[in-house]
């Protein structure tokens, strides 16, 4: 299969500190990639280092053939447009309400009329259920609206890859039902490919193709779901069954 | 030799402080102006309701304040001038000095200086928050230009408001001053404004025009840039804080040199 995305040796720095380590992995057309692993193993910078906003120190990144690092402003401007990204607080713009936040980026980017825009908007507001708070603003929404808001923003272009930070946490999962539905349609689409980072990859057992486990910013797993359940990798199994027993020191 | 010393070392430091600060706003402006080659990227209509929502709120909702405070300062002028000039025998020059302290100076100056404390700190205040919530990275995750997209309209916003208040100010101040002041002085309305109307130049009227230009730009482009310094909610109104005072010294120094320019 044609690669989407490729981390080439990828090390970068954070906050001035060395943080990823040397990072290869590639996520395929059609892939539901699940990246995880302790707080500071460096989970939290790929996507960042994806859309552009941390500087790739040595390696590269290569996302649908184009190189990330020798993108100058302007590419990467571009490069977000096509990018969908959930990051793990929403950032909904707090002046605006839910159907100006999902509109948002067509009103700056796209050449669709104000009509076409606000068609498209209500079937997204619709699929996920969202037409009884359209008119609320961010600080009047529940947790679970406003996972949905920022979803249907990060969405709005149909973006290749969808990279979701750590969003079904502190959730009421039962309220995210018409979400969930609308993401396993995008799953199963052979074109578009979904990274989740998060701190509980035994929720993704059943939708995602591989398992990627962070720990000291190096790779220390990866696999299907299948090695992900049965794995006897030290790392993993301290991760998976909670214990204080393994390789990973925990104060 | 030591207090010397940290009294040098004190002046270094600061006047170091004060260059990083300067170099650090010079290079925001220039990463503003090379931000206009994203300008492809944007619909007008996204930038739209911001900058109708910055009018109201600069021009607008001030209006009540600018024309009390018009009122007043055309009121003083007038009686100060009305009671003072006779003494020096130059009471036909009242029309003069109506359009030099306010016209030229008083108008825009003390405009200035409330939209400053009104909207330009709560433009640094409203950007420190936005980045604080994340909807600056929010923003900038869309693909979306923040320079061009915060400052640009309130940009186009602060000038629009600026050039109406002072144009409001200056009219009310003759007007709303010439009726206070028959209550202590008579003075014929006809004589009044014909006075006013003869000393006023159209340099008088360019320098208006170029002073709400350039205040306009240099309001929003400092309080914006304060705005977007803080890495914590407890720097917050430390830059709000310094973005009323850099901006309300920059604005008395810009309006000498303005004056200056077009007077000497």
């Amino acid at each position: 299969m044609e690669k989407l995305l490729i981390f080439d040796n990828v090390s970068c720095k954070d906050y001035g500190k060395n943080a990823l380590d040397q990072i290869s992995f590639d996520i395929e057309y059609g892939e539901t990639v699940v990246v995880f692993g302790p707080e500071h193993s460096g989970t939290h910078l790929l996507c960042p280092l994806i859309a552009g906003f941390i500087e790739i120190l040595d390696g590269n990144i290569i996302y649908k053939g184009s190189s990330i690092k020798n993108m100058d402003y302007l590419t990467k401007l571009e490069h977000k447009q096509k990018i969908g990204y959930l990051p793990h607080a929403f950032g909904l713009i707090n002046n605006m309400n839910v159907e100006q936040n999902i509109s948002l980026p067509l009103q700056y980017h796209s050449e669709m009329t104000n009509t076409e825009i606000a068609e498209y908007i209500n079937i997204l507001i619709s699929e996920l259920h969202l037409e009884t708070c359209r008119d609320l603003r961010p600080i009047k929404l529940s947790r679970s609206e406003m996972l949905k808001t920022a979803y249907a923003r990060a969405t709005v272009f149909d973006p290749d890859l969808l990279m979701i930070e750590h969003a079904f946490e502190r959730q009421s999962l039962i309220q995210l039902l018409s979400l969930f539905k609308v993401l396993s349609k995008r799953v199963e689409r052979k074109e578009k490919s979904v990274l989740f980072i998060t701190y509980e990859p035994h929720k993704f057992v059943r939708t995602a193709n591989k398992f990627i486990m962070f720990f000291d910013n190096k790779i220390v797993f990866s696999g299907g779901p299948d090695d992900f359940l049965n794995s006897n990798n030290p790392y993993l199994a301290q991760y998976r069954d909670m214990s204080e027993e393994g390789p990973m020191l925990f104060l | 030799m030591n207090f010397l010393l940290n009294i040098i070392e004190g002046a270094g430091g600061k006047a170091l402080a004060l260059w990083t600060g300067f170099t650090d706003f010079i290079k925001y402006i220039i990463s503003i102006i090379r931000s206009l080659n994203s300008m492809r990227y944007l619909r007008f209509r996204s930038i739209y309701n911001i900058t109708i929502n910055q009018i109201t709120f600069t021009g607008l909702d001030a209006l009540p304040f600018i024309i009390v405070v018009a009122l007043i300062i055309g009121a003083t002028v007038i009686i100060q001038s009305l009671n003072s000039l006779p003494k020096f025998g130059i009471e036909g020059f009242l029309g003069n000095l109506m359009v030099i302290i306010i016209a030229r100076e008083a108008g825009p100056l003390i405009t200035a200086l409330i939209v400053i404390s009104r909207s330009g700190s709560a433009m640094a205040a409203e950007i420190a928050t936005q980045k604080q919530n994340g909807e600056i990275r929010a923003f900038e995750i869309m693909g979306i230009d923040t320079r061009l997209y915060i400052v640009f309209p309130r940009i186009i916003a602060s000038f629009l408001s600026l050039l109406s208040l002072i144009i409001i100010f200056n009219v009310v101040a003759f007007i709303g001053g010439y009726m206070i002041s028959t209550y202590t002085n008579y003075i014929p309305i006809g004589t009044f404004f014909m006075a006013l109307i003869d000393a006023l130049t159209v340099r008088d009227l360019t320098s208006m025009l170029i002073k709400s230009l350039i205040y306009g730009i240099a309001i929003t482009l400092i309080c914006c840039y304060h705005g977007f310094r803080p890495k914590t909610a407890f720097e917050v109104p430390i830059f709000v804080s310094r973005a009323v005072s850099h901006t309300l010294f920059s604005i008395i120094i810009i309006n000498a040199i303005i004056s200056v320019l077009f007077y000497l």
